[in-house]
């Protein structure tokens, strides 16, 4: 794929939708010899795209009128619709949710899990949070909690190291590990300290991080390593926690990062501390800020019987039609919607197996221009196309199917 | 196009000087004088209505950042919504933390034919134009926040001249495509990422040594020399600290005479007197309001019950946070520009400070001389959801009514407030000053808030009621741009509205020093942030229309 799209390739503003960080400092891929290097995610999702793409209906290839008349058909016949997967841009999710509203269906977004762990925690306490320009300038401690965040987001470290902070003095820096893996990547000559947590696990060690820091734990009772940290988080002029939700696989996540929350909302009586929860990655955030300025509500939503309902807690394997959207690699496909008669709106190369319908659609800023929110929640950023490209956006093809829709009304 | 003649209404038209039973003539989306010989009209009898101009609403928080964590924080703040329409409607919620579909239709439900973002971060300025381009049936705008950006500090650290200051100004303002400039706690929110927690005007920056008096006074030179028409749109250090009156008084004070707009200056107006420390600075604040003519000023009245402040303050935000209600509240730091700070809160009538809030609000209503430089708001929803305007226009217009309401208060509140000895009741045409001439002369919108001939026929029919909460809840039409989209509460069509931007020229020298700024300090490509016509008008307003107010550049 990558020779035919080099011969197209614009050297001008990419804007990498691979992941939540949304880098746009790196060149576009279809000119990069070594893609793996720059980042790996960026490679792995550029490798799950395959070129061309062609609707098709059972696995016949058929021309998009028949596949746009079909995937209507069977959104009218559906009794329990659901819009799934959710990778794409705002234009597409205002689509799928004029659709979803149009249809009474639900709507949900594939990476649900790990986006609630955060939006569970922020509704039971608030927080405090930072954007990436604010912690790469001002962060003097930078405390890497739970897993390995640059498993997902590769690019992390550089983007929060380089270059050199205007507001933090030279060498005054540290990066601490706490209950995280050693990062796979890692800028050159930036140290990662683990902390000695003395065994505790990380729901244990965050809980006493947080007695320590507010004076309710005498450091005497502590594990060593972690009164000595509550001590620097404590005299740390601008700190930072960054974790990745999607990282925290274990029940009782979102109270991890309540503490988490609350361990900020503390220090915060004294000094400058703030969360970087990274998301963003397959549009979440995007889906979840536009279902909430529409509806009041993050995903997921319930259209049935005419009004909008919230319970995030719905089961949704009762679904008897699937309108999968995926304009964005990576999205976990639900196991049990296997067997679940399924529309794929996806870009060529992922469209999951077995899809009844498939409408081949663009990627956001690769074949198409979109605009897309950023791990921080703050930014948005519009991704331009970089090359023409006859496939068509998400959004159109929604709103193809919704006049197909009309038309058949 | 169809000729409309809205006949034998009361036309209220303070911007004409109209207050008489008259036929209201439009053609298309204009109003036009009566023709010679009206041929083929549609007639729509008015007898006992009163027309006035689409309301504007120039400080409401529709849209942006700050407004969807709120929303996002509150799922039990979302009562359903059964918007009453005579087409399909989009599914929708909402109280306090109006989703966007919602503040559409329940602006045009009440009138209301435009609304103005007031603090759009430049680094949010997409999802902020992407939520108004969300916001059914009414035109909207916004107010580049500026004065806590470090570009701008840095220019003044540094010694910058005004002209360079002007340039980045004019750039900002293209750059975000916005109507307007706003600064909030001048320095302020800057000040506190470096632990600041207090932040007065001649207080020097802990990092740029820079004081907020100079910060406003560049400012507000910048908008003056752009000739952008909305003068500085001011929310004033020490936002809700007992004794900030003298803060407010010194802030119109530091503008030497240039145009000012102090936004929600209820929560500007506290003297530090009595026995709770806390007491009404309104009389000395309408007395500074009175003298100085360059000096205009939005309310943001509290209203008792629920809702949520979010706001750009971090600063005064964090403040509050052991005062959130429900118990959550959100802080966040942003991007080079400022911050934000939501905290869900809970005004009750029995609390000595809220019901003082709500009577400095209405004092100062009502001891303001001068409507045309007092617009009516509740700065939604920090001081109350928009949807409480006709409750609040009746306690304007009703003495008995707000004598009846204020005996509710905190006993103490009640000695301390001057309220029960004001006896103005604002007229219908006040009514109609405050709610949209004012803003649109503000905002210098020459074709909305008048009922002239060549004005955009934006209008609301209202039926004369003696309960003015009654009357300005429930339109009997509303038209936007001529189309009917409201007919007794019923929406009846939901056209997207237009965004208004002003576009003053700028020497763009200035750019080069911003790609070099952007790659030291932002973590976006500077060629990536400017948003161009064809992306607001076909993605974020969904092919709405662009209106390009003319600068008056001296």
């Amino acid at each position: 794929m990558a020779a035919r799209m080099s011969a197209f390739a614009a050297p001008a503003h990419f804007v990498c939708a691979f992941c939540g960080l949304l880098c746009d400092d790196l060149p576009f891929p279809g000119g990069d010899p070594d893609l793996q290097a720059a980042c790996p995610k960026a490679a792995e999702g550029w490798a799950a795209l395959r070129e061309g793409g062609a609707p098709s209906v059972d696995g016949v290839s058929v021309d998009e009128a028949t596949a746009l008349r079909a995937a209507a058909a069977a959104l009218a016949r559906a009794r329990r619709p659901l819009i799934g997967g959710l990778g794409g841009d705002v234009q597409m999710m205002r689509a799928a949710l004029a659709l979803a509203d149009r249809c009474g269906a639900r709507i949900a977004h594939a990476g649900q899990a790990a986006a609630q762990r955060n939006l569970f925690a922020l509704q039971g306490g608030g927080g405090v949070t930072t954007t990436l320009a604010e912690a790469r300038n001002r962060a003097d401690l930078v405390v890497l909690v739970g897993g390995d965040a640059t498993r997902r987001f590769p690019r992390l470290l550089e983007r929060l190291f380089v270059p050199a902070p205007p507001f933090v003095e030279a060498g005054r820096r540290r990066l601490v590990l706490l209950g995280a893996e050693r990062p796979r990547r890692l800028p050159a000559g930036v140290a990662a300290e683990p902390v000695d947590c003395g065994g505790l696990d990380l729901f244990d060690a965050v809980a006493a991080l947080r007695g320590l820091c507010e004076g309710r734990l005498d450091a005497r009772m502590a594990p060593v390593g972690l009164a000595a940290l509550a001590a620097e988080m404590r005299a740390s002029r601008y700190g930072l926690l960054v974790w990745a939700a999607a990282e925290f696989d274990f029940a009782g996540a979102d109270l991890l990062v309540g503490q988490l929350q609350q361990l900020l909302v503390g220090l915060n009586r004294e000094t400058r501390w703030a969360g970087l929860p990274l998301a963003g990655s397959g549009g979440d955030l995007t889906a979840n800020a536009v279902a909430a300025w529409q509806t009041g509500f993050a995903l997921p939503l319930d259209f049935a019987g005419g009004e909008v309902a919230h319970d995030p807690f719905a089961d949704q394997s009762d679904a008897d039609l699937l309108l999968w959207l995926a304009a964005l690699p990576g999205l976990p496909f639900p196991e049990w919607a296997r067997g679940v008669p399924t529309v794929a709106l996806a870009a060529p190369g992922l469209a999951p197996v077995g899809a009844r319908i498939v409408l081949p659609v663009a990627v956001p800023g690769v074949h198409a221009g979109g605009h897309l929110v950023r791990s921080d929640g703050v930014v948005t950023l519009y991704a331009p196309a970089q090359f023409a490209s006859p496939l068509p956006a998400a959004a159109q093809v929604l709103a193809r199917i919704a006049a197909a829709l009309e038309a058949a009304a | 196009m169809t000729l409309t003649c809205l006949k034998n209404g009361r036309v209220i038209d303070p911007a004409g000087g109209v207050d008489a039973v008259a036929d209201l003539w439009f053609e298309g989306e204009r109003i036009v004088a009566a023709p010679a010989a009206p041929a083929a009209a549609r007639v729509i009898d008015c007898a006992g209505m009163v027309l006035m101009a689409g309301g504007i609403d120039l400080h409401t928080h529709i849209g942006g950042g700050k407004v969807n964590i709120a929303r996002t924080l509150l799922p039990e703040d979302h009562a359903l919504l059964g918007v009453e329409s005579d087409i399909p409607l989009r599914s929708t919620c909402g109280h306090a933390a109006t989703p966007t579909l919602a503040a559409g239709y329940r602006y045009a439900q009440m009138g209301y034919t435009a609304c103005f973002e007031p603090a759009m971060l430049p680094t949010n300025a997409r999802q902020a134009h992407l939520e108004m381009g969300d916001t059914p049936i009414v035109d909207h705008g916004a107010y580049a926040m500026l004065g806590s950006d470090d570009f701008l500090l840095r220019l003044l650290a540094a010694g910058a001249p005004q002209a360079k200051i002007d340039d980045y100004v004019a750039w900002t303002l293209a750059a975000t495509q916005a109507m307007g400039v706003k600064v909030v706690n001048p320095g302020g929110i800057s000040a506190f990422k470096f632990n600041r927690r207090a932040f007065d005007l001649d207080d020097a920056h802990p990092h740029y040594g820079v004081t907020p008096r100079r910060i406003l006074q560049v400012l507000a030179r910048a908008v003056a020399n752009l000739g952008v028409p909305h003068p500085l749109h001011v929310h004033a250090s020490n936002l809700g600290a007992a004794g900030n009156l003298a803060t407010t008084l010194a802030t119109m004070a530091a503008v030497e005479g240039l145009p000012l707009h102090l936004t929600h200056v209820q929560f500007h107006s506290y003297g530090a007197e009595g026995e709770f420390g806390f007491s009404s600075g309104a009389a000395q604040i309408a007395e500074a309001v009175n003298r100085m003519h360059n000096v205009s000023i939005d309310i943001g009245q509290i209203m008792f019950g629920r809702t949520v402040t979010c706001s750009g303050d971090s600063m005064a935000q964090h403040r509050n946070f052991g005062h959130a209600s429900p118990r959550k509240a959100v802080l966040m730091d942003i991007e080079c520009d400022a911050g934000c700070g939501v905290v869900p809160f809970r005004y009750r009538d029995r609390s000595f400070v809220n019901a003082l809030q709500w009577a400095i609000g209405l004092e100062l209503f009502l001891l303001v001389e001068d409507p045309w430089r007092i617009v009516l708001t509740t700065d939604h929803p920090n001081g109350a959801p928009f949807t409480s305007y006709p409750h609040l226009i009746r306690l304007l217009c009703d003495k008995d009514f707000r004598d009846a309401q204020f005996a509710r208060l905190h006993p103490q509140a009640q000695a301390l407030s001057l309220l029960p000895q004001l006896r103005r009741e604002y007229s219908l045409a006040e009514i109609a000053i405050v709610t949209r001439a004012a803003p649109a002369r503000l905002l210098g919108l020459a074709d909305r808030g008048r009922l002239g001939a060549g004005a955009v026929a934006d209008i609301a029919v209202y039926r004369e009621q003696a309960d003015r909460e009654a009357m300005f809840a429930a339109p009997a039409r509303v038209f936007k741009d001529g189309v009917e989209v409201v007919r007794e509460g019923r929406i009846q069509a939901a056209p997207q509205g237009a965004t208004h931007v002003v576009r003053p020229q700028h020497d763009r020298a200035i750019e080069r020093e911003l790609a070099a700024f952007f790659d030291s300090h932002m973590t976006q490509a500077f060629a990536g942030f400017a948003i161009g016509d064809d992306e607001l008008r076909e993605d974020c307003n969904r092919g709405g229309r662009l209106h390009v107010h003319p600068c008056a550049r001296v």
